[in-house]
């Protein structure tokens, strides 16, 4: 009987082991990958921490956007205990006010964002205030230091989270080069869910770093010139590009109005954010002239020392009378580029066959995008032969029947400033840490005229400063040429008296030009002469170019108390 | 009369063997607490050290790493501060302003 209930025993405590160590095999040998997962979801979690952005720097070694290091605040509101007494206490730390932070602690998910953006101190102090409820997240803010300098060029980043994500400008176009690789790390929780560790498991990259060939100082130059003289004649928006002749570097890219920084994409204008140098098409109005005088003597229809009528103040087109503001006289073909007269070009214009017009404006690059790389560039419009009317030559030879950019316009400009060459445009110089660096890849560049020609041309525009519609563009103690442009603009699909665009395209210093200046101001409305609006502007982003690369002056200067140009 | 010795009652084999192995018991005891002390040094003070630079070297790291973030907020204040407009706003504040043309001299030497 005895051993009967002592067998008994042992068989019960046996299968209670056999069971305990059943259950213990099940769930360490069998569910071992069960269990596992659980517990690391339970207590770890692999987050992605962003590493700073890269930054954008300008050739004279300005920081144009930098990234800075800031500290964000969780709160879990299940082990808030007081959230009163915590409103009240960090309220004054945070600079807002008890009630929105209460708002914040009382509604909406468990995990809350109390604020992002911080310093570390602040954010220590705040979390001390409640340890077990507050986590502190690093995160990274963008920073311009520069302010509104070149700001519609830069753009500006929006956050999703914690994430910074380029919504304008460079920072949005090259988003991929900038953003670079997110630091990997382990974040370690007890089972009241409190952060316990946060470690790095995999090292992220920072973001490229773009070097662009904009120089800091000439592009706050050619704002600060473009605002001023934007504000003197009522006009509503302007232009400013500054460009190398030989190379196609983009010097400066001046837009107005620009927005004061910083934006996150908050009541984001765009009018405010437009690179209207790249992005804007406007009617180049006589400025293309010299292009029609040029395809007039390498099409052999204008002869040397030709003179043309211009005595009647206009010329008749089919059935419209187009007026002309030049002198009435006897022109040679440059007094027709000094003169600026709509006769006279519109005479060389209609020799010209249609298609070889068409062939040399798209040879000079309008009606298709420079491709500088930059987001919704403009290509301008220029009409495929088959749309042309009976105007058509006449139209294009005012500048009117055609759109182009500030940019167009300059690089078509270079052409005539370096012997032919129509460059492309540059802006990012190269990408710091990519082997394929922006600066090792050859820029090709289309030959489009005879360097002879060229120089013929040069010559013309420069006589334009000397004695012609260009006064103005002088710099003292330089040789300058370019060309006035007065264009109407198309509203509403008609051009009117009210809306113009004063354009000068000019370049410096002759005999060898080195920069392009295209100034394009839109709806001046004191006095809309381009010789009165742009000519000026050119003249002073001249002559802060020339300070910038040290030149000296090539011309005796005359006797002047003037401190101005 | 032969009186002889009355045999005091002994463990003579006893009290031999166990007076015979005390001193190797603390030899031994001695002896492995030597390897033990030895094992902790020549194992454990290496560990112990190694830990201890593991929190010298997280504490650096940290350090390092607020001094980075240091010394870039301190490039952003330069560069605010040196921003051609401030600079600008700077200048005009204490009378300079841009050279005119009188100001410039020509290559003969004399301002013209």
């Amino acid at each position: 009987m005895n051993r009967a209930r002592l067998l008994i025993v042992v068989l019960v405590l046996a299968s209670g082991a056999v069971t305990v160590l059943g259950r213990s095999a099940q769930v360490s040998v069998l569910d071992h990958q069960y269990w596992t997962s659980k517990a690391f979801e339970q207590q770890e979690k692999m987050i992605n921490i962003q590493g700073p952005r890269g930054q954008i720097l300008s050739s004279d070694g300005y920081v144009l956007a930098t990234s800075s290091r800031r500290y964000a605040l969780q709160v879990d509101r299940l082990h808030l205990k007081y959230p009163e007494l915590f409103a009240a206490a960090a309220a004054s730390l945070l600079d807002e006010t008890t009630e929105s932070i209460t708002l914040k602690l009382k509604t909406g998910p468990r995990y809350q964002w109390l604020a992002k953006g911080l310093d570390a101190d602040t954010a220590q102090t705040i979390q001390a205030l409640e340890r077990n409820a507050i986590g502190i997240v690093p995160h990274w803010d963008r920073v311009y230091p520069l302010g509104p300098t070149a700001a519609p060029l830069i753009g500006f980043v929006g956050r999703e989270e914690l994430q910074l994500t380029g919504r304008s400008g460079l920072e949005n176009y090259y988003e991929t080069l900038l953003v670079g690789e997110a630091d990997r790390c382990l974040f370690v929780k007890d089972a009241h869910g409190q952060q316990l560790q946060l470690e790095r498991v995999r090292r992220g990259r920072a973001g490229y770093d773009l070097e662009l060939t904009l120089d800091a100082r000439l592009q706050h130059a050619a704002e600060t010139e473009l605002l001023a003289m934007m504000e003197s004649a009522g006009a509503q928006r302007g232009s400013v590009v500054v460009l190398e002749a030989h190379t196609g570097n983009l010097l400066a890219l001046a837009s107005a109005p620009f927005s004061e920084r910083p934006s996150t994409g908050v009541g984001y204008d765009s009018e405010y954010w437009a690179l209207r140098p790249v992005q804007t098409a406007l009617e180049p109005g006589s400025t293309i002239k010299p292009f029609i005088a040029a395809a007039g003597l390498a099409a052999g229809v204008v002869q040397p020392n030709e003179l043309f009528d211009c005595k009647a103040r206009g010329i008749r087109v089919g059935h419209t009378w187009i007026r002309d503001h030049a002198s009435p006289d006897i022109y040679t073909l440059d007094e027709v580029i000094v003169r600026s007269s709509n006769t006279g070009i519109i005479q060389v214009a209609q020799r010209l066959d249609e298609e070889y017009l068409w062939q040399m404006f798209n040879a000079l690059g309008f009606g298709r995008r420079p491709e500088l790389g930059f987001a919704s560039e403009a290509s301008g419009l220029l009409w495929p032969v088959e749309r042309w009317s009976s105007m058509s030559r006449s139209g294009l030879a005012l500048g009117q029947e055609l759109t182009a950019s500030p940019l167009q316009l300059a690089l078509a400009y270079a052409a005539i400033a370096n012997g032919g060459w129509l460059p492309e445009p540059r802006l990012v110089d190269r990408m710091r840490g990519r082997i394929d660096s922006a600066r090792d890849r050859i820029q090709p560049r289309a030959h489009v005229m005879d360097r002879q020609l060229a120089d013929r041309i040069a010559a013309m525009l420069e006589q334009v400063v000397v004695e012609g519609t260009g006064i103005k563009a002088q710099v003292p103690g330089y040789r300058t040429a370019g060309k006035t442009g007065t264009a109407q603009m198309a509203v509403n699909g008609a051009f009117d008296d009210d809306h113009h665009v004063a354009w000068f395209a000019g370049f410096l210093p002759m005999p060898d030009p080195r920069w392009v200046i295209v100034v394009a101001i839109e709806n001046p409305t004191e006095t809309f002469w381009a010789s009165s609006v742009a000519a000026p502007v050119f003249a002073r982003v001249a002559q802060a170019t020339i300070h910038m690369a040290g030149l000296p002056p090539a011309v005796v200067l005359p006797q002047t108390t003037e401190g101005d140009a | 009369m032969n009186h002889r010795p009355i045999p005091l009652p002994t463990n003579r084999h006893i009290t031999a063997r166990r007076d015979q192995k005390w001193p190797l018991a603390f030899a031994l005891l001695g002896l492995f607490s030597l390897t033990l002390a030895l094992t902790l040094a020549l194992i454990g003070w290496p560990r112990l050290q190694s830990v201890s630079l593991h929190y010298d070297l997280i504490r650096l790291r940290t350090d390092v790493e607020k001094l980075q973030h240091q010394a870039r907020d301190l490039e952003t204040t330069m560069e605010r501060l040196r921003a051609p407009a401030a600079l600008a706003l700077e200048a005009g504040r204490l009378g300079l302003a841009p050279p005119g043309p009188s100001a410039i001299t020509a290559d003969n030497g004399g301002p013209q």
